[in-house]
């Protein structure tokens, strides 16, 4: 393939960066060719995204350089990244909800003004039409439709024809399929290889393997910021070579699956619950010593689901039990002195208090639920010591601010600040995101123990080898319904995926 | 062994207090240039004058503090000041000091419930709704005072004013008292830990089944009654009250909060700061006085102060931020 004929566009040269003490990479070295999609895979954590970052000149590396054609930088703005004619099409979104789509695309244009600064509407409507033409984009709203009433799919076509609509010399795309249809991955893919015939360098960061094989020429492998395999071409190798690169070691042990167990009685029973929004009719139940997981792309509902269970959402239909007593009317408050608790996917924004020291966020659940006025956190030592010491929390001391701890340890003391209350069930929302592999494990480890003492344990996960390794039974959640319910037996990634993306 | 762990304890308590600490340092520089440039500045009775044009301001900073600890802020408290004073000091002089009392007091609870509730269970911005009610308050007192002061009052006040406890005057006690109380609320209550808890991650708080609208509802209500409490100890020091008593302490009080270290993004800050912006801001302005320098001049320095102190926390958290990376 196109591995040796090509000129290198970009070598970035011992890269270094870190985040609160935690290496997202280090030392990295590597190099992107033009005309050719070189993928980035690793697991969640490995240091992708921020690989992409610092191409676009979004993070600051610490150390390390970066030569463009054969100019050397120590680091890159996203002005100047714009310069060299580098975009990237972020995981996250960036647009901005009450502008139109064109406006979108081209307001950081200087050709999309006129005179002293006035935007020239007919002239970014015009080009943004060209351009949906030009991708068969025939099914896209009016292109003055403002981007908040697009759906997450339509929103991440904008977000990609933002980055296209220059002329790039380097296109990073970070996992931008995970939002898509079918279809519109599809699409993407024929877009992707018309820019790469025009010389462009596209960088792909994903985790869907396949994509890797239907459009890579080059693939480096990533794990906890290091390179463990650097440009291999895509024909050498198969999903399975990949696959032991990621993980470094056999999947099974990795996971460790979950022993069967004798599953007691029902503990969560929940029936036709509906949110009349994100979903309806969903029924399932959980039992003592049983995990159950919950697959589906993002935006199914799952995480809604769990919320509603939770109390943070109403339900409008439906029922909630637990150990036989109905919870849904009651506060949350209620809810978790009946013995339900609930981590939040993402401990930034819903799970801690970041700029609290950890002593106060592991002891901020059982202080609201505590009758009388006075508490002291003092009184609290010895408990926090004891989960801290349980967990196995790396850190300084216990009044330490959250913040300047890493990402796993941070999950670690947001499982702690729910273990605290030693729960009947347990939800679980993406516990495993964002953190490094050795964490994963001892996460991993911690979830089959509370399962054994009698837990029950729901798991909602958007990594399907996780959940085929740990739970008994997967439901599948799209579109805010159930379409399939897989026992351990049965469930197995291609089955799982097939019922996960919506027809 | 024993020492090591002591200068750990030391530096932990230095870098968590850093902020305190550096507007303390602040504060003390500023005493040693005025007693250094006015002999009258050390004298007991300038001193003691001090505190007590601290004391309106100070009461009303320990209310505010919690306010913009939980994230919000209270515009409308000067105009509680004076609304609640006024009614206190019309009524102790037309029908009677407990009935005046009782009033004063209610009229204090009600305007900060009146806050309160609108925050709490309508969901309103506190920015906007304290806005709307700051004019709300002061036009009420401008209706009912049509612009006049009420004075002569009765002399129950003077003596109450006058009162000693061991020497130190009623109003310098009842501002350490508030402080003492509010700092005891903030650290070892359920509603005080809670506080910090709302305004450090309001929805992690609402993940953790805090009922966080009713607790965010308190430190309106502290308002109420505190600013009552300041415009008590200050009508029955100057044994009067006017419709613009309270006026400038809207944004004063929030000065004294923020050059003390509270961030206005909540979450952050303590009663021992604000003690200190407090006091900063009165050794300020009275040694400006000493040195005869004009009012309106005191003005710019205050300005500049407080843009300094709010730098320089900022420098101070981020190389913070920066040393925690590196490690």
């Amino acid at each position: 393939m196109a591995e040796t004929n090509n000129a290198v566009l970009l070598r970035i040269k011992d890269v270094s960066k870190s985040f609160g003490g935690v290496h997202a990479l280090a030392y990295v070295d590597l190099e992107f060719k033009s005309g050719e999609v070189h993928c980035i895979v690793g697991e969640n954590g490995a240091g992708k995204s921020t690989l992409g970052k610092i191409i676009a000149g979004i993070h600051t590396p610490d150390s390390g350089d970066l030569v463009f054609q054969d100019m050397t930088y120590k680091e890159l703005s996203p002005a100047k990244a714009k310069e060299l004619r580098i975009a990237m099409v972020m995981q996250e979104m960036n647009l901005m909800p009450h502008l139109t789509i064109s406006e979108n695309i081209f307001m950081f244009d200087k050709e999309s003004y006129k005179g002293i600064g006035i935007i020239d509407r007919k002239l970014i409507d015009q080009r943004s039409e060209k351009l949906f033409q030009q991708f068969h984009l025939s099914n896209l709203p009016p292109v003055t439709t403002k981007v908040e009433s697009l759906t997450l799919a339509q929103q991440q076509i904008v977000e990609i024809l933002k980055a296209i609509s220059h002329k790039n010399n380097l296109l990073i795309f970070d996992e931008p399929t995970t939002t898509l249809s079918i279809s519109e991955v599809k699409e993407l893919f024929n877009l992707i290889r018309k820019l790469k015939q025009e010389g462009v360098s596209i960088v792909l960061i994903t985790h869907r393997l396949k994509e890797v094989f239907e459009i890579g020429d080059v693939v480096t492998v990533l794990t906890d910021g290091k390179i463990v395999k650097s440009r291999v071409p895509i024909k050498d190798i198969t999903e399975k070579d990949l696959v032991l690169w990621m993980v470094g070691r056999n999947i099974k042990d990795f996971f460790g699956i979950k022993e069967t167990l004798e599953i007691g009685k029902p503990v969560l029973e929940v029936k036709g619950l509906s949110d009349g929004i994100h979903f309806s009719d969903i029924s399932f139940s959980v039992h003592e010593k049983e995990i159950i997981g919950f697959a589906g792309l993002v935006g199914a509902g799952r995480t809604e689901i769990m919320e509603t269970i939770f109390g943070v959402r109403k339900n409008t239909a439906g029922t909630i039990e637990l150990n036989g007593k109905r919870i849904d009317h009651l506060p949350i408050r209620q809810r978790v002195k009946d013995g339900i608790s609930f981590v939040p996917e993402d401990r930034k924004t819903k799970g801690l208090a970041i700029n609290l020291p950890v002593s106060s966020n592991l002891s901020q659940v059982d202080m609201n639920l505590r009758q009388g006025l006075f508490v002291y956190e003092g009184q609290y030592a010895r408990q926090n010591e004891n989960l801290v010491k349980q967990l196995k929390i790396k850190l300084g001391s216990i009044h330490q601010v959250v913040n300047s701890l890493s990402g796993g340890n941070q999950q670690k003391v947001l499982l702690s600040k729910w273990l605290s209350q030693n729960p009947s069930v347990l939800i679980l929302d993406e516990p495993t995101r964002g953190i490094d592999v050795g964490t994963k494990t001892e996460i991993y480890e911690l979830i089959k123990i509370l399962a054994k003492e009698g837990k029950a344990i729901i798991m909602v996960s958007s990594e399907l080898q996780e959940l085929i390794a740990l739970c008994d039974r997967i439901f599948v959640v799209n579109e805010g319904k159930i379409p399939a319910v897989f026992s351990r037996n049965e469930a197995s990634e291609p089955k799982i995926l097939e019922k996960m993306i919506p027809t | 062994m024993q020492n090591t762990s002591n200068n750990h304890k030391l530096a932990e308590f230095l870098r968590v207090n850093r902020i305190e600490i550096g507007v303390g340092i602040g504060l003390i520089i500023l005493f040693i240039l005025f007693s250094i440039g006015s002999p009258y500045f050390l004298k007991t009775r300038n001193l003691t004058n001090i505190l007590y044009q601290v004391s309106a301001i100070g009461i009303l900073a320990v209310a505010q503090t919690m306010v913009i600890l939980t994230g919000g802020i209270d515009l409308s408290i000067g105009s509680i000041f004076t609304l609640s004073g006024w009614v206190f000091c019309y009524l102790v002089k037309e029908v009677g000091f407990t009935q005046g009392l009782m009033a004063g007091l209610a009229v204090g609870l009600l305007c900060g419930l009146t806050n309160g509730l609108l925050i709490a269970v309508a969901r309103l911005e506190p920015f906007i709704v304290t806005l709307g009610t700051m004019s709300v308050f002061s036009g009420i007192v401008y209706i009912m005072s049509n612009s006049k002061a009420v004075s002569n009052l009765p002399v129950i006040l003077e003596t109450i004013d006058n009162y000693r406890i061991l020497g130190i005057p009623s109003y310098v006690v009842i501002l350490i008292i508030v402080f003492v109380l509010g700092h005891l609320f903030l650290t070892y209550t359920k509603p005080g830990r809670m506080i910090y808890a709302i305004g450090s991650n309001e929805l992690a708080a609402r993940f953790s089944g805090v009922p966080v609208h009713t607790y965010k509802m308190i430190p309106y209500i502290l308002v109420g009654f505190l600013a009552f409490v300041a415009s008590f100890v200050q009508s029955a020091h100057l044994m009067a009250i006017d419709a613009n008593a309270g006026t400038n302490l809207n944004l004063e009080s929030i000065t004294a909060v923020v050059i003390g270290g509270t961030s206005l993004l909540g979450g952050r800050g303590t009663l021992i700061g604000t003690a200190i912006g407090v006091l900063l801001i009165g050794v300020l302005g009275n040694g400006l006085n000493m040195m005869s320098v004009s009012s309106y001049w005191q003005r710019v320095v205050v300005g500049i102060i407080l843009i300094i102190a709010v730098a320089s926390q900022k420098i101070t958290l981020s190389q913070k931020g920066k040393t925690k990376k590196t490690d």
